[in-house]
């Protein structure tokens, strides 16, 4: 069994090879190359907006969490439940403040990147321009690599924040002041909601940076420095 | 004629404003962070006034036009709600934490893109013979004053606003009567303050010490 | 098809702002290259040549005049179909090469039509093989040397094949060996019926051109030699040496 997978695994890597030397150049090549030339950047934008989704998933879970924890009890409240009860009333408000933050934060990284992607690379750009690539076809290859940070990020994020939520459920934490243990509860909307903060981040932020773009000329080709 | 003024701050305050997008975009960001620190800690110090004595006193009340009243309307009357709260600002710090570290990226970022333009600009200083030591130096009183403008805009713009907003957001909860009132102590401002400074000194410097140490050569050579 | 010149440049001007003053770069200049011409465009730094490829070439319009290309006026087309009109019909080489530095000297070659539906890859390999670049297919551009940039350049020019190629300053950059080797390579590719024009300032290139135009100050600034176009036809290259002469003494 070992060896059929390790040979299957040679295989295809060997077919990989293969196609890779006929692989066709496109626009997928041309992406992945930029990210992968930037990827000290990639990776920091990268976590910055994976850390960003990480607290608003952490937040969303935290409110599920509350939610699901006065559901199911309907008797004499314990004084656990009565501590978290004064809680649960501000914990959606938190929880708005907490995604508002976070979405202008992405917004700021998206905008932030696409700026630099765009200003440092005015010379490339401009010259996909004057071979002849028309401009809306260089905005979706800037776009392009914007989208793999964004959702990669925000991929990264919301795993991690599903991965944390088990281990935060219920646990004291005591770190600044004395605390009780919040319920956490995993809400698969959540992914959905995060995506569509993600986009709505993107979109805002890609903007300018896009904007930028369109005013440029492709004469910046033969401008030195 | 007015002898015209020429130091660095002169020079990287021109270079500010030539650069109002990029300039914005970090004041913004930090001032934002900033603003976030200041509330959750204010929040943090509130607990700890509370502990200390029942008067809650703090810089806070009062000195923001318009801030406090909606706080004033909260009584802090609950014995059962207190470790929860707590454990809520525990969450609040640890993402005021990461909130921070991301701004540090953004303003490293930004640094960087405005280091990198200006290789040319540093290569042709130290051609006319500047040392690395004056052209780091220009370069971090710039990071200074967006730092310093950063943390005036946090404190006077952003933190009542934050505050306002919190306030607002917790008035229309239904469990509302819980919160702490944020205090700040003289000694959060000289905190936020050196917080800004670091994430702005700390950004700038760890943008500009790699392409300012390489030739005058390599950095007025800008094609590939 | 039509019976006018390949190229008409009718009394075009262009100026750019630069700061508070205006600088004339293209002052009422009239031009006509017939096809499969390879002109040599000279003149000193700031006379308009570069402006004047970049306008032949679709890159820039003009303030006022026309420009025909085989009959088309490009002068007057819009972003978009500029950028159509220069994937199709023109190849640009210019100074600095304007290598994609991420991607493979093949990848570079290809960047014209990475867009299309089915990219010409094998056209790619077989031009730079003709650059005589085989084993350096899989090189990024900061692994070659100047010339094999270029070469990489001129491979990307010819991707689409266009009728027209416009270089700018092509041996700028390079040491006058490989030099000497691009012009030939240029001339090649003229016996082969491509209209070339080159701006430079280096007479080894302008000598082996088969025709010459001197700019001046944004206009073409025509001699005795020179015919209504303002071009100087040359038989050969003793022509020009002893033209050089002339010019030294």
């Amino acid at each position: 069994m070992e060896k059929r997978s390790t040979s299957l695994r040679s295989i295809s890597r060997k077919e990989r090879a293969s196609a890779n030397r006929n692989v066709r150049f496109g626009p997928i090549t041309y992406i992945s190359r930029d990210v992968w030339r930037n990827r000290s950047r990639t990776i920091m934008s990268l976590s910055s907006i994976a850390a960003l989704s990480f607290l608003f998933v952490l937040f969303m879970s935290m409110d599920q969490g509350f939610s699901d924890f006065f559901e199911d009890d309907i008797g004499v409240p314990s004084d656990e439940q009565k501590e978290l009860y004064e809680v649960k009333g501000v914990m959606e408000n938190w929880v708005y403040l907490i995604s508002a933050l976070c979405m202008a934060l992405m917004v700021l990284v998206v905008a932030n990147t696409g700026i630099i992607t765009v200003l440092e690379r005015k010379q490339e750009l401009a010259t996909l321009r004057a071979i002849g690539i028309s401009l809306p076809k260089v905005a979706t290859l800037v776009a392009g690599s914007l989208s793999i940070i964004l959702y990669g990020g925000i991929l990264i994020g919301t795993l991690l924040g599903m991965a944390c939520i088990p281990i935060l459920d219920r646990v004291n934490v005591s770190l600044f002041s004395d605390g009780i243990g919040f319920p956490f509860s995993f809400d698969p909307s959540t992914i959905v909601l995060s995506l569509l903060i993600g986009t709505g981040a993107g979109l805002l932020g890609s903007s300018l940076p896009l904007f930028i773009l369109t005013q440029s000329s492709p004469l910046e080709v033969l401008r030195d420095g | 004629m007015d002898r015209p003024m020429f130091n660095p701050a002169t020079y990287s305050m021109s270079h500010l404003v030539k650069e109002r997008t990029r300039s914005l975009t970090m004041i913004v960001t930090i001032s934002l962070t900033v603003a976030f620190l200041l509330l959750t800690s204010s929040l943090l110090f509130g607990v700890i006034n509370e502990i200390g004595t029942s008067e809650k006193q703090g810089l806070l009340q009062g000195s923001i036009p318009g801030s406090i009243d909606m706080f004033e309307t909260f009584q802090l009357d609950s014995e059962l709600s207190e470790r929860a709260r707590n454990s809520l600002i525990n969450y609040l710090m640890i993402t005021s934490l990461i909130v921070f570290l991301v701004a540090f990226f953004i303003m490293y970022n930004t640094m960087a893109i405005a280091v990198k333009e200006r290789r040319k600009e540093i290569g042709i200083l130290r051609a006319v013979g500047f040392s690395t030591g004056e052209i780091l130096k220009i370069f971090l009183v710039e990071g200074a004053m967006i730092g310093m403008i950063s943390w005036i805009a946090a404190l006077f713009l952003g933190t009542p606003f934050i505050v306002n907003l919190a306030a607002y957001l917790i008035e229309r909860g239904d469990g509302g009567i819980f919160f702490v009132q944020p205090v700040i102590p003289p000694q959060l401002i000289a905190i936020s303050l050196a917080v800004t400074l670091g994430l702005s000194l700390g950004s700038t410097y760890m943008a500009i010490i790699k392409p300012i140490r390489s030739s005058p050569v390599a950095l007025m050579r800008t094609r590939i | 098809m039509d019976d006018g010149p390949f190229i008409k440049v009718d009394s075009v001007t262009k100026r750019y702002n630069m700061g508070h003053s205006t600088v004339n770069a293209l002052n009422g200049m009239d031009l006509e290259i017939e096809e499969g011409e390879m002109v040599a465009i000279m003149g000193p730094s700031g006379s308009g040549k570069t402006t004047l490829l970049n306008m032949i070439g679709g890159l820039d319009s003009p303030d006022s005049g026309t420009i025909h290309i085989k009959g088309m006026e490009i002068s007057s087309l819009n972003e978009g179909q500029r950028a159509q009109f220069r994937k199709n019909n023109v190849g640009f080489i210019f100074q600095f090469f304007n290598l994609i530095p991420s991607l493979t000297a093949l990848e570079n070659v290809l960047v014209p039509v990475m867009f299309d539906k089915d990219p010409p890859f094998e056209r790619g390999v077989q031009l730079l093989e003709r650059m005589g670049l085989k084993d350096r297919m899989g090189h990024i551009p900061g692994k070659l040397s100047g010339g094999e940039r270029q070469r990489v350049a001129i491979a990307r020019a010819l991707i689409n094949d266009p009728m027209l190629i416009l270089a700018d300053e092509p041996t700028g950059n390079i040491d006058s060996e490989t030099a000497r080797e691009i012009v030939s390579l240029f001339k090649e590719l003229n016996d082969e019926g491509k209209t070339m024009l080159l701006a430079t300032h280096d007479r080894i290139v302008a000598g082996r051109a088969r025709s010459m135009i001197k700019v001046r100050d944004g206009h073409v600034v025509k001699g005795k030699a020179h015919s209504r176009s303002g071009m100087v036809h040359l038989s050969d290259e003793e022509k020009v040496k002893k033209k050089k002469r002339v010019v030294k003494g």
